[in-house]
């Protein structure tokens, strides 16, 4: 299927409507559908930004990068995560960085990113790639803001 | 790539895939060998610690857990 509707005009630019709803709310809201709908779920930020030392899948988490400065269960990613979609394309509102101490940051070389949730149990939501790269104790792994993108093509 | 910045000079530098940054840097800032952590020690350039930016993320769908 093509993309899945016009993402940016149209009469109710649904898909920049829901992809605001998801990553750019700073508070934990529940989507209750109606009557036939399916569950209600809530989503819960902030969210978190995980390294990953072997990359996952759309179906399968990765494996989360341990220790030497990373800590487990990822960086927050601020209060609201991403910024006003376009075009169904949100980018992250602000810079996250990580700082390898006794060793190589995380364990090992970093191949990928995942972001999750801060709910009870937390939720993964997004995931992807990154050129792998070892951090050598003192130095910095820095996600500038707006370099990760989420675009609503790919759903 | 990897765009990487050196936080002595804060030369812009930038290394191959799959290349260990902290072994691969030459920006020239450090006079002694050009190797950032060595030559701060010898020219007493700051040379380390060194900030590896990442590059544009495209991240999508994830489910499974």
């Amino acid at each position: 299927m093509a993309n899945m509707t016009d993402r940016n005009t149209g009469g109710n630019n649904l898909v920049n409507k829901l992809m605001q709803a998801m990553y750019t709310s700073s508070t934990s809201f529940t989507i209750t559908p109606g009557t036939g709908g399916g569950s209600a779920f809530t989503i819960t930020p902030p969210f978190k930004l995980r390294l990953m030392t072997a990359t996952g899948s759309n179906t399968a988490n990765g494996t989360e990068a341990s220790g030497n400065g990373y800590t487990t269960g990822g960086t927050s990613m601020g209060s609201s995560a991403f910024g006003t979609p376009s075009g169904g394309v949100s980018t992250n509102n602000n810079a996250v960085s990580y700082t390898a101490s006794g060793g190589n940051l995380g364990g090992g070389a970093i191949v990928g990113i995942e972001i999750w949730d801060t709910a009870a149990t937390p939720l993964r939501y997004l995931q992807g790639s990154i050129t792998s790269v070892t951090v050598a104790t003192g130095n910095t792994l820095n996600f500038a803001a707006g370099s990760i993108s989420a675009d609503a093509s790919q759903w | 790539m990897l765009s990487l910045t050196c936080n002595g000079c804060g030369a812009a530098v930038t290394v191959t895939d799959g290349t260990d940054p902290d072994a691969a840097l030459a920006c020239g800032c450090c006079p002694q060998d050009h190797h950032h952590g060595q030559a701060a020690i010898e020219s007493g350039v700051a040379c380390r610690p060194i900030t590896i930016t990442v590059g544009q993320v495209q991240v999508g769908p994830a489910g499974g857990n």
